[in-house]
């Protein structure tokens, strides 16, 4: 496991993704961000500065965070997004899906300042 | 560039020092861009992502990585000693589970590994006993970032002959 989560607020946390977020840790990722979401966290800040890594198995989780959350009015946002990422992120369109930060504490305001303002629209396609 | 895994529990890991130890050498400089590079390492993880998690091994597992710079970008062998699996069938498994009204969370590795490759060949090795898959990554500037899943029609899809006898099938990496 390389990620850790910080709680910034009784809603909203950031996870720290660290290295990878892949095949390895994915379940384990999984199950920690679905025990926070039971305690309340719905704004969630995925902070991938120094992240190498992010396969298809660490997008499929992401994706079922966010389809857990949305309903609710949740969100997942990405923040401080390394290159590897963002190849990830532009192969596979989901800059469409998830909004980008350049940094956690921009990210963490705008929950702030406008929280209901922030939920994405749902995408248009299949990704 | 040649190096070969024989253990499933820490190839991931060799694979990404070894390739660390190679960019950091500036092996593809001036063959690939820094985000090009991403994209060859990440399609060698998927595949050996797909290995690690769904392929069954007969005897000794080995699993061979070979990339070879040409003018057009790298391409990339991977031999192992698994027994092999549909691909084909596979991607379209894939493809199907994609367009589902709610897409599972799972089958996404070999799509994003035909997205970002060129040249894709999976087949048995020339010594009938290992599997071999083939690609090519290069350059591609914007026409890399073009749609993955949402917008390609059947016609776009390349197609996969299968080779050999019908093989088991796999679970979606």
């Amino acid at each position: 496991m390389s990620f850790s989560f910080q709680k910034a607020s009784p809603t909203s946390a950031v996870v720290r993704i660290g290295k990878a977020l892949d095949f390895r840790n994915a379940a384990e990722f999984k199950a920690a961000c679905q025990e926070h979401a039971r305690q309340g966290v719905r704004y969630f800040v995925l902070d991938f500065s120094g992240t190498g890594i992010l396969d298809s198995t660490g997008l499929g989780v992401i994706f079922s965070l966010y389809r857990q959350l949305t309903p609710a009015g949740g969100q997942v946002v990405f923040a401080s997004v390394s290159r590897p990422v963002q190849v990830v992120v532009q192969l596979t369109r989901t800059y469409k899906v998830f909004r980008q930060f350049p940094t956690v504490e921009a990210a963490l305001q705008a929950h702030t300042a406008a929280p209901s303002a922030q939920i994405p629209q749902r995408p248009t396609g299949t990704v | 560039m040649r190096h070969s895994f024989f253990d499933l529990a820490t190839v991931t890991d060799e694979f990404h020092a070894l390739f660390d130890a190679w960019a950091e050498a500036g092996r593809f400089h001036g063959t690939l861009q820094d985000e090009s590079v991403d994209v060859l390492r990440l399609a060698i993880h998927e595949w050996i992502a797909n290995l690690v998690q769904h392929a069954t091994f007969r005897g000794d597992v080995e699993i061979s990585l070979a990339l070879q710079l040409t003018g057009a970008g790298v391409s990339c062998s991977i031999e192992d000693t698994s027994m092999g699996f549909d691909f084909a069938g596979q991607v379209e498994h894939q493809r199907a589970v994609l367009d589902a009204p709610a897409p599972s969370e799972r089958g996404r590795g070999l799509l994003m590994l035909e997205k970002c490759t060129e040249a894709l060949d999976y087949t048995e090795a020339a010594d009938g006993q290992r599997q071999r898959i083939a690609f090519t990554v290069r350059d591609l500037g914007e026409e890399i970032f073009a749609p993955l899943f949402a917008s390609a029609t059947r016609n776009d899809r390349p197609s996969y002959a299968p080779s050999g006898p019908p093989r088991p099938p796999l679970d979606p990496a």
